[in-house]
């Protein structure tokens, strides 16, 4: 079987003692940290970034990835006990998760969501297994042009997919961009934006631009809207019964195929997969009406379609070198530190690590069932200490996680800068994730555009002449509009309004 | 008039604008090249009229509209004592140490958040100090000086 040795050597790879410690340790801290509220797995993976350092790269990425599967459960447990999202992907998770919850069945909910997660990242990473190195191959036809093309396409759906104004997407995407600029111009050596600063010669850090945005200015927000929490519904039994497994599990199903489609879209991931298989469930319900109430089916769908989208969004970062959303962006930095340039050439050259990544994926969606639902009641306590205890300790080990990133006093101070313009962006209406994509994507989209326009010796007609790029491109425009048209708008807005 | 301006939309469009003409400015020092051989500000001029273009058309479209979304709500108490507590950790933590930077930055941030407890912070701020220490650097190693240089 063609699949099925790699996939050994994969299992290989990351059920060694040592590695299957590491996953299960990063799944326990990243629940930890993913319970807390306003914390997501972008700062999560922030946070935690230091601790993998001294580790060897396989072992570094497998905890990772379980940091990053137990942020995403957090943020649900969260959702479903207090009624508050730890992240974004798990505000649809509150609406019937907490209704559960308030009916007293908030352990069938965490059960269910718990099942549903592992049932479908088993399903995606099969996906990802048998997808990614057929991309692999597809990339090998891409150029200059077609990577370009790929990047304009990957910022237009970030857009499409922001909350709010358009119009605002756009400029955020273009203020990353230019963010992504800073440093030192790889072909000419010219220092850019940089205003003397050794420190920036080499760029804005990613983590501190992250943390600022998405740690710092989401604390300022929970402080200012000086929030009661809930004391947490008891927890009551974990199993669910027959009648609710029964509903739950063609609605798992569909969730993963929504997931796993939505999930390699660039922007997408869990975000906009777990809306999608809402909304789906809701439309498909005998009585729609009970949604919002308690609905299995309203758990176990954006449950399901979370996870199966969180794990297909590494088959362009695999594959491409070409993160797709904020999280991957990490992981590829991560990668950095370890030496390793992700794209199509990881596969051939370090099989080990390609497939051990993708077999450690299954194994955190198995921790996070083994010792999430036990560990249950760790959570509620946690949840139960107060914000004015918790939060001192998040700026905390949010300030030792950028210093130790490169022992850079300066980089802290960055931090702070991104921290007070996060917080203007909150209260202008600006989402901060396409600034970020644009970030990230900054630097390789110049990086290519350049190559592209030497090659054609200046004719820009090579982005439409060669097929791939165009197909792109034409997706790009065809987003953009779709999105403008009066009739979609009104459904986009009615979607993020719910 | 004044309402129409203090809106999310004017002031956003504003922000974009200013720095879209403040990376045309800036980009003008680096040699922007021609379409064969892009220079290294080809991209940031690019970029910089783009932003301006479209942070007025924002901001114009918002002040001239009738029902613009007004300015939501701010305390901006708890944003200051958390940038409060975020510089004096990065000022304090080489030439003083992790621990001294832990507590100072625990006090301070604290403010943010009413009912202040001078004992409960410092308790607060003792374990976490504890905490980081252990973890990033008996655990794990950083070299993150604990005591100052």
């Amino acid at each position: 079987m063609e699949l099925l040795d790699p996939l050994m050597l994969g299992f290989g790879v990351a059920m060694t003692p040592a590695n299957l410690l590491w996953c299960l340790l990063g799944a326990l801290l990243g629940t930890l940290i993913g319970v807390l509220p306003g914390i997501g797995p972008v700062a999560t993976i922030a946070m935690l970034l230091p601790i993998t350092f001294s580790l060897p790269p396989v072992s570094a990425l497998i905890m990772l990835a379980g940091i990053y599967y137990g942020a995403q459960y957090g943020g649900s447990t969260t959702a479903i006990l207090v009624n508050m999202p730890g992240e974004s992907s798990s505000v649809v998770t509150c609406l019937d998760g907490h209704a559960m919850a308030r009916r007293g069945r908030a352990g069938a909910a965490l059960a269910v969501a718990a099942l549903a997660s592992f049932a479908a990242g088993t399903f995606a990473t099969l996906v990802v297994a048998v997808a990614s190195p057929a991309m692999v191959r597809f990339a090998q036809l891409f150029g200059a042009a077609e990577y370009f093309s790929l990047m304009v396409f990957g910022l237009v759906a970030a857009i499409v997919l922001a909350h709010g104004s358009v119009a605002r997407a756009v400029a955020m995407t273009l203020a990353g961009l230019v963010l992504g600029l800073v440093g030192t111009d790889v072909n000419s050596g010219t220092q850019r934006f940089t205003f003397g600063i050794q420190e920036l010669s080499d760029g804005i850090g990613f983590v501190p631009l992250a943390m600022g945005l998405f740690a710092i200015a989401e604390i300022a927000v929970q402080l200012e809207r000086h929030f009661v929490r809930g004391t947490g519904a008891p927890v009551g039994t974990l199993w669910p019964t027959r009648e609710e497994l029964r509903e739950a599990a063609p609605a798992a199903a569909r969730g993963t195929l929504i997931g796993s489609v939505l999930g390699v879209l660039p922007g997408g991931g869990a975000l906009l997969s777990s809306f999608a298989a809402y909304t789906f469930e809701k439309k498909l319900a005998r009585d729609p009406r009970r949604f919002g109430k308690g609905a299995v089916a309203g758990v176990a769908a954006p449950e399901a379609a979370n996870n199966a989208g969180a794990q297909t969004s590494f088959i362009p970062m695999l594959a491409l070198g070409i993160p797709p959303n904020a999280v991957m962006a990490l992981m590829i930095g991560a990668m950095a530190i370890h030496g390793i340039v992700p794209g199509p050439q990881v596969m051939t050259r370090e099989p080990a690590l390609f497939w051990g990544l993708i077999a450690s994926m299954w194994i955190g969606n198995l921790m996070l069932v083994i010792i999430n639902l036990p560990l249950v009641g760790l959570w509620v306590a946690l949840l139960r200490v107060p914000y004015r205890l918790l939060y001192p300790a998040i700026l905390v080990f949010c300030c030792i996680g950028v210093y130790g990133l490169n022992n850079s006093a300066f980089e802290v101070a960055l931090t702070l800068g991104f921290g007070a313009l996060g917080y203007v962006f909150v209260k202008l209406g600006c989402e901060p994730a396409p600034l970020l994509l644009g970030f990230i994507l900054g630097p390789m989209m110049e990086e290519n555009l350049r190559r592209a326009m030497r090659l054609s010796r200046g004719d820009p007609m090579i982005f439409v002449e060669r097929p791939i790029s165009l197909g792109l491109l034409l997706l790009a425009v065809a987003l953009l509009v779709a999105v403008l048209a009066p009739a979609v708008r009104k459904a986009r807005e009615a979607a993020f309004t719910e | 008039m004044g309402v129409r301006l203090l809106r999310a939309g004017t002031l956003a469009g504003l922000l974009f604008a200013m720095l879209g003409a403040g990376v045309i400015v800036l980009a003008g020092a680096y040699p922007a090249g021609d379409m064969r051989r892009m220079g290294p500000g080809w991209m940031p001029e690019a970029l910089g009229w783009a932003l301006l273009t479209l942070g007025g058309g924002i901001a114009l479209s918002a002040f001239l509209s009738g029902t613009g979304e007004a300015l939501p709500e701010r305390d901006t108490r708890p944003l200051l004592c958390l940038l409060a507590g975020v510089a004096a950790f990065a000022a304090l933590l080489e030439p003083a140490g992790l621990l001294v930077a832990i507590f100072a930055c625990v006090a301070l941030a604290r403010l943010a958040e009413r009912p202040y407890r001078v004992g409960e912070t410092l308790v607060l701020a003792a374990f976490l100090a504890a905490l980081g220490a252990g973890i990033f650097v008996h655990g794990l190693g950083l070299p993150i000086p604990l005591f100052g240089r």
